[in-house]
């Protein structure tokens, strides 16, 4: 497990040729998983990752399915995050990474945590979390 | 889940997000509404910011999921609807058309000028009382009752609810809560 905190600015090393290629600056997420991961100036496929929770980012540049857009992958750390009922429960402080790539829990800036399973979608407007399970409780996740 | 009491004021400005996006859609602009039916037809919406332009498009109410504290939430962007294609019971009255009239009593005693409307949000918001101003009782909140009357000159409240005027929505709550339960 990591924090996305740690992973942005942590050196991705691509395996074929042991190059350091960038730092890692952003997420895109799909539900509660890793699709993409922008680096410098390129974005790979999070399949490539061979796992999150390294000191540096390694990943297969042969299967990585480089492209330079990447614009939807971003860091979402200060997005204000709102249930399906309208409010506000907080906003997103970090979030903590299973080494597959998945949101294990979203650490909101109240202290606060919401499982990650309840995350729908990051938009640039807000990261809307569903309802059906309990509301955020409990202690941050450190 | 809040199911909190807000002005229609309050509404204004409040962002609609879209559920399957985050991204935010419009603001709402006003709030559209059947006063004797108390429930709300439809919002009307401007775009984002201070000095955000009306939008030809509109909410009805049916495509809303829920209207919280901090955001009105739908799902895609095809709840928003075209102005010239939206429901025939949005040509009711909006908010701001009813503000100011004279709230009286069946026994022709004026209470004050309606000041705002006052809504139950949630999945299923309605208007559930209105705010009284500048009259003889003071300022303070009215429950929406079932024989209430309202044109664009008066809303008419039966004679007892000179009496249920409370001060603040808490009040209002508590009021509204016993006319639920039957105690009124």
């Amino acid at each position: 497990m990591t924090l996305l905190s740690k992973l942005i600015g942590r050196d991705a090393i691509a395996l074929s040729s042991a190059v350091t290629t960038g730092t890692v600056t952003g997420i895109a997420l799909d539900g509660d998983h890793i699709v993409n991961v922008k680096l410098s100036d390129t974005t790979i496929d999070a399949g490539a990752v061979r796992s999150f929770a390294g000191d540096v980012l390694t990943y297969d540049d042969l299967f990585a399915n480089h492209s330079g857009g990447g614009s939807a992958a971003t860091d979402p750390r200060g997005t204000r995050v709102i249930d399906m009922h309208g409010d506000l429960l907080g906003v997103i402080a970090d979030l903590t990474l299973s080494g597959a790539g998945r949101v294990e829990n979203i650490i909101l800036d109240t202290g606060d945590t919401v499982a990650g399973e309840r995350l729908r979608v990051i938009g640039s407007y807000a990261a809307i979390i569903t309802v059906d399970l309990p509301p955020p409780t409990g202690s941050p996740v450190r | 889940m809040t199911l909190a009491l807000m002005r229609g004021a309050d509404l204004i400005g409040r962002p609609v997000v879209d559920a399957s996006t985050g991204e935010r859609l419009a603001e709402i602009k006003d709030v559209v509404f059947d006063a004797r039916l108390g429930t709300i037809t439809g919002l009307t919406l401007r775009n984002p910011g201070l000095l955000g332009r009306r939008l030809n498009d509109v909410l009805p109410i049916g495509a809303v999921v829920s209207v919280g504290t901090d955001a009105v939430i739908v799902e895609g962007d095809e709840a928003l609807t075209p102005g010239d294609e939206a429901p025939a019971n949005m040509a009711a009255a909006k908010s701001d058309d009813v503000l100011d009239v004279q709230v009286i009593t069946e026994s022709g005693r004026k209470l004050g000028a309606l000041r705002d409307v006052i809504i139950l949000g949630g999945p299923a918001p309605r208007i559930v009382g209105f705010e009284v101003g500048g009259g003889p009782v003071g300022n303070g909140l009215v429950p929406l009752g079932a024989q209430a009357a309202v044109s664009g000159n008066a809303l008419i409240v039966p004679d007892e609810y000179e009496q249920r005027i409370r001060e603040d929505l808490t009040g209002l709550a508590a009021e509204l809560s016993l006319m639920d339960s039957g105690f009124v």
